[in-house]
């Protein structure tokens, strides 16, 4: 397995979270898709960490970082989920468009 | 001592004033025990001041250093000295006089309780003015007289002509205070000091002739000073305010005429008098104009004077006409001599007035003949204070105004200054038409129209005299009587007065304005009470209209402010709409567009925001990587 490879995964799972951002209508598939994309950073981290610099655990340390991150995230987004629920009667974003010009 | 005393008599007034606004504004009764109270403290304080000075060189100073560390600069204070004292007394004896009457002429009133706040107040602005011992000090006071007077004029702000009567007279007086502002400013600049003091000690230094281009220092601060009191003392061409000013209640009148207000441009021009004394030639020539400008103002308004029905106008441009003899005698160098008119004027003139507020109570009308009508003439002690008040207007042994007015006279008579002098005496001579007429009108009941019942009942008609009104009445005609023996008997504590040394000058000037004030009289009881000769007013039509429309100088300013004012308002509120506004309006229009356009990339939608983010990241990205 080369280094290379670990990154056309992340790369791909970066993508496939993008274009989840891009796509879904849903609330809660727009979180998912957030955490695909973090993962993939992830992935990155730990990938350049294992190859370019062995021994040391920095990129661990980031990606502990992102998982804490991502769950705190996750907390807050869910809280904005059901506030807009209770607001809209719905979690479809294309609804809440407030800050139209 | 004196210094606490000085300043319990300038402090109680503001304290009543603070205390009333407290607590006393819905509660006439303690307003007017706060009020009485204040005024007594401040009577008694400088009484005692007053009686204590037995040396014309009397003075003493304290001052505080105010606005900066540096006492050299500004500083508030007192300044005692004879001039000052005298002032604060009759300032605060006048006042005191005028808050016990007004007991009775405001009963009715609903506001009694701010009314005697602002009396208050404006009797804390004339004795700080009267006490201060620098420029400075005068010019925050003058500015608050010209506050309390705009306040007490305009009291009964429902009636739309006292409101517009307190406008004029605080605009009017402001086009003087320029003049203050700019001696203020000459004083400063050119002599480093306002101290009264360091002023008079400075004027003979090379500073105080320091030229602007070559010209007096003194004489120009004299000329910028005149200004101001044209405006305060309402002379030629800024007295269009006073007459206006009898909108206020009477025992107002009564205050600005005879103590406050009116009187703050005499005793600034007696303050600032060692100008004269000390400066150049051309100072003196500029004195000398000052005092034949008011001398035509005291002969212009007291020809007015006499076609006035209204009893308080009468009086108003008497009061304009004997300003102007004071300030002759002043500009002329007679200080001493214009404060005592100042000081006799004071207690005749706030007399007239009282009586005329009396009458004005008593018949619910300010016009002559309806006082007349409704039995005015019955008011025996009114009447009495009528004539007491009259006879020392008009100037005739033994009331008081016989002493000031020839103390002047004299004084022109001595230095030989003939036309001032005749100028005066056709003063006097007016002064005694227009006085006596009033009394004569009063005495000669015009026939009523439609006479009918109520005639007889007297008592049960409604005239009555208020029960507080008897005592300021009662005294001021006392002191209308013996004010000009108690300054002979106790002046030379005061001023500096010159022996006589001319010999018959006294009594040749005393025979002269006696009888030709007695020729007045005569004359005008002929006109108006005999009947036996034609009112001079009726063959000169023309003089009599001009008089009538008061010379036309509200004219004259309206034209003023219509021709030249109004117009060129109007083209600067044309440039104001077209450059500056349209100014405005384009940087607006085009930000709205701006804004417009940007607006539309808002779509409100998350994922389109998303969206651009990745597209501006993925740019930022491939920009750093092509480098």
């Amino acid at each position: 397995m080369s280094l290379s490879a670990y990154l056309i995964l992340s790369a791909v799972l970066f993508l496939f979270g993008a274009f989840g951002m891009m796509e879904r209508r849903n609330m809660v598939g727009l979180l998912i898709s957030i955490e695909l994309m973090l993962n993939a950073a992830s992935i990155n981290f730990m990938a350049f960490n294992h190859f370019l610099y062995p021994g040391t655990v920095t990129g661990q340390i980031m990606t502990l970082f992102v998982i804490g991150l991502a769950a705190a995230e996750a907390t807050l987004f869910l809280a904005i989920v059901f506030a807009v629920y209770r607001h809209y009667r719905s979690i479809n974003v294309e609804r809440v468009d407030h800050l139209r010009g | 001592m004196q210094i606490q005393l000085g300043i319990a008599t300038v402090l109680s007034p503001i304290l009543s004033f603070v205390l009333i606004a407290a607590v006393g504004l819905r509660r006439p009764t303690v307003a007017k025990i706060i009020s009485l109270t204040a005024a007594t403290v401040s009577l008694v304080c400088a009484s005692m001041l007053l009686l204590g000075v037995n040396d014309p060189a009397f003075k003493i100073q304290a001052t505080w250093s105010w606005l900066m560390d540096d006492p050299s600069k500004f500083t508030i204070g007192l300044l005692l000295d004879p001039l000052s004292l005298v002032m604060l007394f009759v300032v605060s004896i006048i006042s005191w006089l005028v808050q016990w009457y007004s007991l009775s002429y405001m009963e009715e009133d609903a506001r009694q309780g701010k009314f005697f706040a602002f009396i208050s107040l404006f009797c804390f602005a004339m004795m700080g003015f009267t006490i201060a011992p620098n420029l400075l000090q005068s010019f925050m006071c003058w500015e608050l007289v010209g506050l309390g007077s705009y306040l007490l004029i305009g009291f009964w702000n429902h009636l739309p002509s006292a409101a517009t009567a307190a406008r004029k007279a605080f605009i009017v007086t402001r086009l003087g205070d320029v003049g203050f502002f700019i001696a203020l400013l000459l004083a400063w600049t050119g002599l480093g000091t306002l101290d009264f003091g360091a002023m008079a000690g400075d004027a003979m230094s090379a500073t105080w002739k320091a030229a602007i281009g070559g010209s007096d220092y003194g004489v120009w601060i004299s000329i910028a000073l005149f200004l101001a009191v044209a405006g305060k003392s309402a002379q030629f061409p800024l007295y269009a305010w006073l007459p206006d000013a009898m909108e206020g209640p009477t025992p107002v009148s009564a205050l600005i005429h005879a103590a406050t207000m009116v009187a703050a441009g005499v005793y600034l021009l007696a303050r600032m008098s060692f100008v004269l004394v000390l400066g150049s030639e051309a100072a003196i020539m500029a004195w000398h104009g000052l005092a034949v400008i008011a001398m035509i103002t005291a002969l212009m308004s007291g020809a007015v004077a006499i076609v006035q029905s209204d009893i308080k106008r009468v009086f108003a441009y008497s009061t304009i006409s004997q300003l102007g003899y004071m300030i002759v005698g002043i500009g002329t160098g007679a200080v001493a001599a214009g404060m005592m008119h100042l000081f006799t004027h004071a207690f005749f003139k706030a007399l007239l007035f009282l009586t005329a507020g009396a009458f004005i109570h008593a018949a619910h009308s300010n016009s002559i003949t309806d006082i007349a009508r409704a039995g005015g003439a019955k008011l025996k002690l009114p009447m009495m204070a009528l004539f007491v008040g009259s006879m020392a207007l008009m100037g005739f042994f033994p009331f008081a105004g016989f002493y000031s007015k020839d103390a002047i006279l004299e004084h022109l008579f001595v230095e030989g200054d003939w036309i001032l002098f005749g100028m005066a005496l056709l003063g006097v001579f007016i002064t005694a038409y227009y006085t006596s007429r009033v009394i004569y009108l009063m005495l000669k009941v015009p026939a009523e129209p439609h006479q009918g019942h109520g005639d007889e009942h007297g008592h049960g008609h409604g005239l009555h005299l208020g029960s507080w009104m008897k005592l300021p009445l009662g005294f001021l005609a006392f002191a209308s009587l013996v004010a000009g023996n108690v300054w002979l008997w106790k002046a030379h504590n005061w001023f500096v007065i010159p022996e006589a040394e001319h010999g018959n000058a006294a009594l040749i000037t005393a025979l002269v304005s006696t009888a030709i004030a007695a020729a007045g009289a005569f004359y005008s009881a002929r006109v108006f009470y005999w009947r036996t000769s034609a009112d001079p007013m009726a063959s000169m039509t023309g003089f009599a209209t001009l008089l009538r429309e008061k010379w036309y100088l509200d004219d004259a300013y309206w034209a003023i402010v219509h021709n030249f004012y109004l117009p060129i308002t109007a083209f600067l509120q044309k440039v104001e709409t077209i450059i500056v506004k349209g100014a405005l309006d384009g940087i607006g229009t085009v930000s709205m567009t701006f804004a417009r356009g940007f607006a539309r990339a808002q779509t409100g939608e998350v994922q389109h925001y998303l969206g651009m983010s990745f597209v501006v990241v993925a740019a930022v990205v491939l920009i750093l990587m092509s480098r």
